[in-house]
């Protein structure tokens, strides 16, 4: 008989467990491309720099290893709890993949130490060494398709099975929603290993004293966030392209997402990803004015920022203020005053949502180019920008990281009730969807501990032990 | 750059020379204060002109809305205003204010998620509500935040991963020998995994005894007798 959590309950043990290890997966999964390619562009400019960036980032990504590992055990224990029987049936019809899974988990993890340990030793054949980065990135991807395989068959079951008919086990891993959650999470995996980077620049940056230090990490931090924001631009269209699939394949669901229980958790994401946007355009507005003649720029980039903030007020209005489509009409209240009024109600449809996410994304592009022409014009001082900048890049992973960990709940509770949308009921105490703050507040415990064993590992690997 | 303290009190110009703390910034910085009130005076003026029969008046809970995000705007404005901050004065320090980031990025995304409107949980019907016990007992059996019918499907509704229901009462006492059809329907829902029926799963959960009080469960009982 499946058995509860005690204090916190069951979902709540699992939710931490899984978001947590999920996050750490995206940081080596995703920290890992990024590197190699620093690497590959330290060979090729012959700019110290980005090696140093590529050897930093991937002794965070040593250690982050072994956490994974852990919180993937602890994952794996709160499963075979409170979840013995929704366990056994995805092992049953999984157990070739997930013995797959272990393989290449050993051999990825064999890679990553054969591409740390021999860091030094292939010093002098470079191209060997970024050969076994690309192979530890060829790993990973492989990883991540096979388990992303299980995590969509959970919400896209082929819809033969749903019939009652048996089916292979590479037609439920290569379901309806299998493209679509590959390619947001390819994307966004780099998008998350950039922002890291990022903040791992801005605490150094911030803990160093010295000046060279300041610079490097100065520029690092740059560096990581051009990736994080440039691949940022990619992530809504990939956004797209999976709710597509999940409309395609059962417009039920989209119908819960965008019109019923979790239209507000939309509105709510509109918000974060507004602010990641905001965030990583303030923070350009604060790098251009340390670049010699860059001050210039900077009411072309006030008229971006009044631009991305009428964009975000278009794409977070609601069309009515009511939480889901059961919810009753209180008493005492007029329904012309919860509705968005028949004038403007354009702003509460679809259509302008995309436009105004487009207009970010396109103003968010235009920003960068005028960065890009300042420097082409002007010399940057590394190391010498306001501090600020620096908290900037802590708040925006903040913020990334809160996201991901949100959309993350917000694909596990797309499946209403079920444990494999309309195969297996979920029959513990919390098959329902819990209400926004409650998951807003479960996702920021999740943010905070996140962020709490990044620092303990930024601290140990690099600030215990050394020299003043 | 990174300012000493203290520099930034005395008055380091910001971009374009324009002054430093929050506070200089909200005194000498008219632009983002006078958008704000200006966007809070279209926001707010019309709703007291526009009638109901108007298709461009937004209703108290939008005001509500556009005015926080007015105000969100303002200060974000009025930050860009503001000049280099301080170096913190010891390492201590600077972590504290790492943490502090988290902490209020955090704090912040969850109470605007709190503002925002919430739904209920479903929960089990209640035992004061009308109708006789059978007809109770039928509206917690479909009701949706027990889920029964959700695996047993009685006449054409349900699903089909627990027994078919339909005819309950006619089989339940066959089902295990020396016990009443009532006695079984009872230890089911208290102890499903007590007797599984040939074929299905041990998938009903242990927690029905604390998801529902005696009477509720007598209500269902009395519902599934009547399933001949």
């Amino acid at each position: 008989m499946p058995v509860d959590t005690s204090f916190l309950g069951a979902r709540s043990v699992i939710w931490i467990d899984a978001e947590l290890h999920l996050l750490f997966a995206a940081f080596i999964l995703g920290a890992p491309i990024f590197i190699v390619l620093m690497e590959y562009l330290g060979v090729r400019t012959k700019d110290q720099r980005y090696e140093r960036l590529a050897k930093e980032t991937m002794k965070v990504v040593a250690i982050g290893y072994g956490v994974t590992a852990i919180l993937g055990a602890l994952l794996t224990f709160t499963l075979l709890g409170p979840y013995q029987e929704f366990s056994s049936y995805l092992f049953v019809r999984f157990y070739e993949i997930f013995r797959l899974y272990g393989i290449l988990i050993l051999l990825e993890s064999l890679t990553m130490y054969l591409y740390w340990y021999t860091w030094e030793p292939l010093a002098d054949r470079k191209r060997l060494h970024i050969g076994i980065g690309i192979a530890l990135n060829v790993l990973g991807t492989l990883v991540m398709l096979l388990i992303n395989g299980i995590a969509s068959f959970m919400l896209t079951p082929p819809v033969a099975m749903v019939a009652g008919e048996t089916v292979s086990t590479w037609a439920m891993i290569f379901n309806p929603s299998f493209t679509g959650l590959n390619l947001h999470r390819f994307i966004a995996n780099i998008t998350f290993g950039g922002f890291m980077v990022a903040f791992f620049a801005a605490f150094m940056y911030l803990t160093s004293k010295k000046e060279e230090d300041r610079a490097f990490y100065d520029w690092m931090g740059f560096m990581g966030n051009f990736i994080g924001v440039g691949t940022l631009l990619l992530l809504p269209v990939a956004g797209y392209i999976y709710s597509k699939e999940l409309f395609l394949y059962d417009a039920a669901i989209s119908t819960l997402l965008m019109a019923d229980k979790l239209s507000w958790f939309f509105e709510f994401q509109g918000f974060l990803v507004s602010l990641l946007f905001l965030g990583a355009n303030y923070y350009m507005w604060l790098g251009i004015q340390r670049i010699e003649g860059g001050a210039r720029f900077i009411n072309y980039m006030k008229v971006n920022l009044v631009i991305i903030f009428v964009g975000t007020i278009i794409w977070v209005t609601p069309q009515n203020f009511l939480p889901d489509l059961a919810t009753k009409l209180p008493e005492g209240v007029n329904i012309l005053d919860i509705v968005i009024p028949e004038g403007p109600a354009f702003i509460g449809m679809m259509m302008a949502k995309a436009l105004a996410i487009t207009g970010i994304i396109i103003v968010t592009f235009i920003t960068y180019l005028l960065y890009r022409r300042a420097i082409a014009t002007g010399s940057v001082v590394w190391g010498r920008i306001d501090l600020k900048a620096q908290y900037v890049l802590i708040f925006i992973p903040a913020v990334a990281v809160y996201l991901m960990a949100f959309m993350g709940a917000v694909r596990e509770l797309a499946r209403d009730g079920w444990h494999v949308y309309r195969v297996i009921p979920d029959t513990t105490n919390y098959w329902y969807i819990p209400p926004l703050a409650h998951t807003a507040l479960m996702t920021g415990i999740v943010t905070l501990l996140f962020f709490a064993l990044m620092s303990f590992i930024f601290v140990v690997g690099f600030k215990v032990g050394k020299t003043k | 750059m990174p300012v000493k303290r203290g520099q930034a009190r005395r008055g380091i110009p910001g971009p374009g020379g324009v002054p430093v703390t929050i506070w200089r910034a909200i005194v000498w910085s008219r632009g983002p204060l006078v958008g704000l009130l200006a966007i809070l005076a279209l926001i707010w003026v019309p709703s007291f002109f526009l009638t109901d029969e108007s298709a461009w008046r937004f209703g108290p809970p939008f005001n509500i809305f556009f005015s926080a995000i007015a105000i969100f705007g303002g200060l974000f404005f009025l930050l860009l205003k503001t000049g280099p901050i301080s170096e913190a004065r010891s390492q201590a320090r600077t972590l504290g204010g790492i943490f502090l980031v988290f902490l209020v990025t955090v704090g912040g995304l969850f109470v605007m998620a709190a503002a925002f409107p919430q739904f209920e949980i479903p929960r089990p019907g209640g035992e004061a509500e009308g109708g006789t016990p059978v007809e109770r007992g039928k509206a917690l059996f479909q009701n949706p935040a027990l889920g029964c019918n959700r695996c047993h499907i009685i006449g054409d509704r349900g699903g089909n991963l627990g027994p078919n229901l339909s005819r309950i009462a006619s089989i339940a006492a066959t089902r295990k020998p020396g016990m009443s059809a009532e006695e079984y329907m009872r230890e089911s829902i208290t102890s499903p995994s007590a007797f599984v029926v040939k074929d299905y799963a041990p998938l009903m959960g242990a927690d029905f005894v604390k998801k529902l009080s005696k009477v509720q469960i007598n209500e269902i009982i009395a519902y599934l007798l009547t399933l001949q």
